[in-house]
């Protein structure tokens, strides 16, 4: 390239419209030419954000990147200006790893500028970073020390982890901060105790708070109930927080507990969930939700539903409502009449996991099983059958015969199993007969066999047996699996089908079936 | 009976995988319980007695394809509306349109709505363009692809419920509507040029299909992938779009942090992202 094309470049990045700087940038030739690159890092500190943006990126893509690297390192040393600085750190980042080394020289030097290249570390995120990142926990300048944690933050990974973890102990209050923060974002599970001290300080408590959370352990709940009553906003949204994640992330026994001991709680600290629920933040209100879920309090399942309208949080606020008992039902019902359909038949689900029947349950679910969309139609259905009285079989029956649905015949199917079981549809075993298993729909025959399965008898065996040669291959599946929870008849029916089953999963569903009758004979059952 | 089976934390995550996989969406761990919600009837219908099970059938099942693709269908969110984000169809109506218009000699526009739903936005851009009025004798081609065949059953019918229409004016709606019982059908003109097929943003090869495309809509869709997934979708439409061709995503979306060769573009009433091209200036 000549001189000449050097100063008409140069006149392109210093013309007077921005566009035009940014189209030059764009258009300056790529390659390895060292002065190139001193044109393009000048553009770094370009008046428009734009044009520094699109340096940064042609950069971080020049075919010289140990040498455009070091570059960037000089400018984030030399350069008192901001703007000049991040489109540098941001073309750093965007280099990734292979400015990884340089950048982990430099910041064992020395200098105020190596805050910046740990953010910048911290950023790329590659784990060779840590053990030097590590080292700097303990930098005499306590800028560089947060700027680190912060960074292994970013990082994460064991050895990370077990960096923050180690300044929990800190004495350096805002360098325990980072920790606290940055094993929360990592998900860390702590032990109370080593949480409990950050507790006392009025600077860690909310960051304590929110790691608490992470415990996995109930005996943090007493903690956050007290920081719920609190009436500082940052307290009480920090400890909702961390109640929702010790309801999400606890195992069965841990959630039951949780559950347990929110059932005592105040009405203070419910007044102020419900505060954190009314709130902008989606985190916030999609905690709020579990919380008040966890802890029962139907008096509020209303205020719940109506943020099923907010497509952010409405399956927050499903779990919600399902997990807040039989006193939920109306407002369940109600909004189901509200929301799109979808979000209805989760709801209807929804019904039936709360167990609340009743003639006003009856009289919405029957209208809705016979409304326009299938999907909520059919989720009405199952729920008629887990709530529903004495008229929920008469809807089924009808549902289960319409062909145009198959959906809904199928939960027909399901709904009649369920009926009969809890001893409200007595003709159920000869229409799921009859009718279901006669279906053309191999879906409608499928639940037709499970729901047989669970009625019971060798006639019903009997019935199903022909349908391990079912065309339809989850018809055939579900009679497998019906005539193996059937046992006796049933399991003979299978066992005779074993030689003659030529497709290797049936046949392997059957031995699996037969298998885990074996188990069950074996086991005697805890009822 | 499936009711009452729970997913447990390890199925969640095999199934999660399984959808990671096949359609690039992410769920993360408060999605269990949905997850778990609409998944349940399908164990009745497909025999399985858990989720680990079925699972197993969606990986490695002889009809696991198919049941991959009614899973994803129940846990993805459909629900949209016509004339969403207007201020954004106004950029497109007022300002995009009139530049095609003036510079598309060959008098073919092609206009892509990526994760169409119910038709509604695909629908929407056929409305606009009959009350622009200016592409009567153009070869107009409009296609809405999703993964979902159920959606696309509902757009092909196009019929909708009243609160499809929560955004469109008395006028709108008698001009481009008319009573089918409790619903509102879409009228014939505007249902011309609009075409539905089946597509995942995540295979490459069918992109081939919606062809060279001026303008892209993808709203509220790459929300649900990850960032990797984010990447390879943007990188296909730039592919699929013309020089100079516009992508226009939900107001919430950005692809700040994506390495893209997108160019964005200022405009009166919205900013937009466009590939860059030769024949039209960039403006902020």
């Amino acid at each position: 390239m000549s001189g000449l094309d050097l100063r008409l470049l140069r006149a392109r990045l210093a013309a007077e419209d921005p566009e035009d700087r940014r189209r030059a940038v764009i258009e300056l030739p790529g390659g390895v030419r060292p002065e190139l690159l001193e044109l393009l890092v000048g553009s770094l500190g370009d008046d428009d954000w734009r044009v520094r943006k699109e340096a940064a990126a042609r950069v971080s893509r020049w075919g010289d990147i140990e040498g455009a690297t070091l570059a960037l390192i000089s400018v984030v040393r030399d350069t008192e200006e901001v703007g000049r600085r991040n489109a540098a750190l941001e073309a750093l980042a965007r280099i990734g790893r292979p400015a990884v080394g340089p950048l982990l020289g430099e910041v064992s030097t020395g200098g105020d500028h190596r805050k910046f290249l740990v953010d910048a570390l911290g950023v790329i995120g590659e784990g060779d970073a840590t053990p030097v990142l590590t080292r700097l926990l303990t930098d005499n300048d306590p800028n560089l020390r947060v700027a680190a944690a912060e960074a292994l933050r970013q990082i994460g990974g064991t050895g990370a982890k077990a960096a923050l973890r180690g300044l929990l102990a800190a004495a350096d209050l805002t360098l325990r901060l980072a920790a606290l923060e940055g094993l929360a974002v990592l998900q860390v599970e702590v032990q109370v105790s080593e949480i409990r001290p950050s507790l006392e300080e009025p600077v860690l408590r909310k960051a304590a708070i929110r790691l608490l959370g992470w415990s996995r352990d109930p005996v943090a709940v007493p903690h956050l109930v007290d920081a719920l009553r609190d009436s500082r906003r940052a307290l009480h949204a920090a400890a909702t927080v961390a109640l929702a994640t010790l309801l999400r992330h606890g195992d069965d026994d841990e959630v039951d507990e949780v559950r347990r001991m929110l059932g005592g709680l105040g009405p203070d600290a419910r007044a102020h969930v419900v505060a954190v629920f009314a709130s902008s933040d989606p985190e916030a209100r999609r905690a709020a939700a579990a919380v008040l879920g966890g802890a029962g309090a139907s008096e509020f399942a209303a205020a719940v539903a109506e943020g099923l309208a907010d497509p952010s949080i409405a399956d927050a606020c499903l779990v919600a409502l399902s997990t807040m008992g039989a006193s939920a039902v109306d407002a369940v019902l109600a909004a189901a009449e509200r929301v799109e359909p979808d979000l209805r038949a989760d709801l209807y689900d929804a019904v039936a996991a709360l167990g609340q029947g009743g003639d006003e349950v009856d009289r919405a679910l029957g209208e809705a099983a016979r409304g326009e969309d299938e999907r909520s139609a059919a989720a009405a259905l199952r729920a008629l059958g887990a709530v529903g009285g004495a008229g929920a079989g008469e809807r089924a029956a009808a549902a289960l015969g319409d062909d145009s649905l198959p959906e809904v015949a199928a939960a027909a199917a399901t709904a009649l199993g369920r009926l009969a079981v809890r001893g409200l549809a007595p003709g159920a075993a000869s229409l799921l007969a009859d009718v279901g298993l006669a279906s053309p729909l191999g879906e409608v025959r499928a639940a037709a066999s499970l729901a047989l399965s669970e009625l019971g008898g060798d006639s019903a065996a009997d019935v199903l047996a022909p349908h391990l040669e079912d065309p339809e291959p989850y018809a055939r599946l579900a009679a497998i699996r019906a005539l193996g929870t059937l046992g006796g008849a049933g399991h003979q029916h299978l066992r005779e089908r074993l030689p003659a089953e030529d497709d290797a999963e049936m046949a392997a569903a059957i031995r699996a079936a037969l298998a885990e009758a074996e188990r069950s004979d074996r086991e005697p059952d805890p009822r | 009976m499936a009711a009452g089976v729970e997913m447990t934390p390890g199925e969640f995550r095999l199934i999660r995988d399984l959808f990671h996989r096949y359609a690039g969406l992410y769920f993360n761990d408060d999605k269990r319980y949905l997850l778990e919600r609409r998944l349940a009837p399908r164990l009745d219908a497909t025999g399985a007695r858990s989720f680990g099970e079925y699972a197993r059938h969606l990986r490695t099942g002889s009809h696991g394809r198919r049941e991959l693709e009614e899973a994803v269908d129940r846990v993805t969110v459909n629900e949209t509306y016509f004339f969403r984000e207007e201020y954004q169809l106004r950029a497109f109506a007022e300002e995009i349109l009139p530049e095609l218009r003036a510079e598309k000699e060959d008098r073919v526009l092609s206009l892509w709505s990526a994760g169409c739903a119910s038709g509604e936005e695909a629908y929407t851009i056929s409305m606009l363009l009959i009350e622009q009025g200016g592409f009567r004798d153009w070869d107009v081609r409009i296609v809405g692809t999703d993964i979902s065949r159920r959606v696309l059953r509902q757009a092909s019918q196009a019929r909708y419920r009243e609160s499809a229409l929560r955004s469109t004016t008395a006028l709108r709606r008698d001009r481009f509507f008319r009573r089918a019982g409790k619903l509102w059908e879409v009228r014939e003109d505007v249902r011309a040029p609009v075409a539905f097929a089946r597509l995942n943003l995540v295979e490459d090869e069918p992109l081939e299909l919606v062809g060279d495309v001026d303008v892209l809509f993808c709203r509220n869709v790459l929300i649900y992938f990850d960032a990797e997934v984010r990447r390879r979708v943007v990188q296909s439409f730039y592919d699929r779009l013309a020089p100079g061709g516009y992508l226009l995503l939900g107001h919430s979306e950005t692809l700040l942090n994506l390495p893209t060769e997108f160019e964005l573009v200022q405009l009166r009433n919205d900013t937009v992202y466009r590939k860059p091209g030769p024949q039209r200036r960039s403006r902020w």
